[in-house]
């Protein structure tokens, strides 16, 4: 009985042993796996179920000054197709594509062969789908598609300051104008939802979770008032239409505080139907009045007599004995008639913008004192306006190798020098101001990441004395007067202005037979509260500043006055008897 | 004769089942075993109306956004220009602005309402407000 007894405890033993050293393996996986690579499997599982989205910052508003906006963004969706669904499951595909196609507008057999050869793993649809569509689509969850919130730009007031405003690309991000100028002010910061989901894609409740939210892009607030724009870019339209011209520009501003009330040029683009495939859209784009260099032609003439009359070389009544003919270096300067006037004052050199007697006034202001007054007025260097692309302008002064003693005659009447629309206005605002010189600006208030900043008017510096600045003033108040059909119908409104009518050079000569006209003024002369340039590029005819410019200005001047509820110089009376 | 002496024993052991002990066990392991799972449920119905929400926010802020959007695009100037030019107005020819020889309102006191500050023709007003405006103002009704 002994031997049996031992049998069987040798077995149980053995049987105890395999059991022991089998739980024990047991025992010893779990540990690995569960404490000793614990962190490994952990990492794996999160990154099975862990997924991360962007959500979009809604890029910010540009506001005109009066806050209307002049460009905002909309929610929207952007529609993303999978070619790998597509693929593995083509009824559903088939299905989707012909649920997708209303809203792309496209057969769904284009569609669906559009996402089945792309290389791509996820193809991208159509951005900027209208809110209510997104949404409809995404519950019906069709096969493969998937909808990304996301926005879209808009603009209220349609087209108007097009070139100012510029417009984002398919990135979102600013491209040209105040879009890409401030673009860090506007984009925002995207945010970022780390969450995690099931097998079915399905967001776990309670899962982990973090999210940092989006912050909002911030606003730009513009001098520009959208009527003021909208009155000058019609006023534009209408005269180059009228004459057939090339293209221009019209600005408005404030001379008392260098705001810009209105900034228009043609050609111009649609930005509510952008083509970034147009070749031209770049051009298009560009901000001529701030970029575009021209010669200036007799509006410049206001320059040279100021800076006569500040120097005190002359006074409105000193006399010059026009033959018709300046004789400057080896060159002969005719009038822009080719008339012969005699014995003018220096208001009638003005109103009659001879060529000769304003060589004669430069010849007598000399080179040293001319250039030192035009560089006082801003030519030849940045307005400081703030706009990347300003262009400052070219100039040659004496002792540089291109100078020649004829440029002080040609420059003395607006030719042989390239300025820029806005240094024009900017010098003609001076005057209006007094002499004082002021920074045009176009951005008034930026609320951004950095908090709020406003931008207060600048002085630049005195240009001309202020009795300068009246004496002048009076002596552009006769010159308006005796406009042929420019100005009368601003009534009760004192207007200072000038013409200019400048030839386009063309290889050296000024032969082309291509102009530029332009008018450039103030009013009311007594207090005045806008300062207005309008410039036509090649208009076709027998055309002046005077007939084609000048009663551009007078319109607007209308217009703008009433609006800005100007009181006029010679007020109506109204009593009671 | 004889003392009973009754000894204080115990009452006798009371016997459980180990059948019963078994029940009870299974029954607390049960109701255990159920809270989290009510838990669970309760969560993940709590979650989903938190994402419905969540996603009815996202749709409110989302059509507040695109209210804005056609708030500007019906005030725009185009807009406007067109609905007045269909319910007949036009473009003033001429613009007058008159300077009116007469003063305005320089008395402290607030305008009447209007109404009750039409003078009636002949009515005397230089020697001051009319009996029915003191009476009123006394009540202080304005």
């Amino acid at each position: 009985m002994s031997g049996q007894a031992g049998r069987l405890t040798w077995r149980l033993a053995l049987l105890g042993l395999v059991l022991l050293l089998g739980t024990g393996g047991l025992v010893f996986r779990l540990v690995q796996l569960q404490i000793l690579e614990h962190p490994e499997y952990q990492l794996q599982a999160h990154r099975e179920h862990q997924r991360q989205r962007q959500i979009y910052a809604p890029r910010g508003d540009i506001v005109d000054r009066n806050g209307l906006p002049l460009a905002t963004s909309i929610p929207a969706y952007d529609l993303y197709a999978s070619r790998v669904d597509w693929q593995e499951k083509p009824g559903m595909a088939m299905e989707a594509a012909e649920g997708l196609a209303p809203v792309l507008q496209e057969p769904s057999a284009g569609i669906l062969r559009a996402v089945l050869n792309a290389e791509a793993a996820e193809v991208l649809l159509a951005q900027g789908i209208p809110y209510e569509v997104g949404r409809s689509l995404q519950r019906k969850e069709l096969t493969g598609v998937r909808l990304v919130q996301s926005s879209r730009r808009v603009y209220p007031e349609g087209s108007i300051a097009a070139p100012l405003l510029g417009f984002v690309g398919y990135d979102r991000v600013g491209l040209t104008g105040i879009e890409a100028d401030f673009d860090q002010v506007l984009a925002g910061t995207p945010g970022l939802a780390l969450y995690e989901e099931d097998s079915r894609g399905v967001a776990i409740p309670f899962g982990e979770r973090s999210l940092a939210a989006p912050e909002p892009g911030g606003r730009v607030t513009l001098t520009i008032d959208r009527y003021i724009q909208r009155q000058a870019e019609q006023e534009l339209d209408r005269a180059i239409q009228q004459y057939d011209a090339k293209g221009g520009a019209v600005i408005v501003m404030d001379p008392r505080t260098g705001e810009i009330l209105a900034l228009a040029s043609r050609p111009t683009f649609d930005l509510t139907r952008l083509d970034f495939n147009d070749a031209a859209l770049g051009e298009l784009a560009r901000l001529r009045p701030v970029t575009d260099l021209y010669e200036p032609g007799s509006v410049f003439k206001l320059v040279t007599v100021a800076a006569a009359l500040d120097a005190g070389v002359i006074t409105p009544s000193t006399t010059y004995d026009d033959t018709g003919a300046y004789r400057a270096s080896d060159y002969t300067i005719y009038n822009w008639d080719r008339s012969v006037n005699g014995l003018q004052t220096v208001t009638q050199v003005l109103t009659k913008s001879l060529n000769t007697g304003a060589a004669w006034i430069s010849q007598r202001l000399g080179a040293q004192s001319f250039y030192e007054y035009v560089a006082r007025f801003g030519f030849g260097s940045l307005t400081g306006m703030g706009l990347p692309g300003e262009a400052p302008g070219q100039l040659r002064r004496p002792g540089e190798p291109e100078w020649s003693p004829v440029d002080l005659a040609t420059n003395s009447f607006g030719q042989g020098l390239g300025v820029t629309p806005l240094q024009v206005i900017a010098a003609v605002a001076a005057v209006a101001n007094g002499g004082q010189l002021m920074r045009p600006y176009i951005v008034s208030e930026i609320d951004g990441p950095d908090g709020h900043q406003a931008f207060a008017p600048t002085p630049v510096r005195r240009v001309i004395s202020r009795q300068t600045a009246e004496t002048l003033t009076q002596m552009m108040v006769e010159v308006a007067g005796a406009l042929p059909a420019g100005t009368d119908g601003l009534g009760r409104y004192q207007v200072a202005g000038k013409t200019g009518t400048a030839t386009i050079p063309e290889g050296g000569s000024y032969e082309s037979g291509r102009i530029i006209v332009s008018f450039a003024g103030f009013v009311p002369v007594g207090h005045p509260r806008i300062v207005i340039l309008v410039k036509i590029d090649e208009p076709v005819g027998q055309v002046w500043g005077s007939t084609v410019a000048a009663p551009v200005f007078q319109r607007l001047a209308v217009k703008v006055l009433a609006y800005l509820n100007v009181p006029p110089d010679l007020p109506a009376q109204v009593r009671r008897d | 004769m004889a003392t009973l002496h009754r000894s204080h024993a115990s009452a006798p052991p009371v016997r459980v089942s180990a059948g019963a002990v078994l029940a009870l066990a299974l029954l607390v392991l049960a109701l255990t075993g159920l809270l989290p799972l009510l838990q669970t449920t309760q969560t993940t119905s709590t979650g989903f109306t938190v994402s419905q929400l969540e996603a009815r926010r996202d749709e409110l802020l989302a059509t507040v956004q695109r209210l804005e959007v056609e708030i500007a695009s019906l005030t725009s100037l185009d807009r406007v220009e067109r609905e007045a030019q269909a319910v007949g107005f036009v473009e003033p020819a001429e613009t007058v602005l008159l300077e009116v020889d007469q003063p305005g309102s320089t008395t402290g006191a607030a305008p009447p309402a209007a109404g009750r500050s039409l003078s009636i023709a002949g009515e005397e007003t230089e020697s001051g407000p009319a009996w029915w405006q003191r009476l009123l103002a006394f009540f202080d009704v304005r």
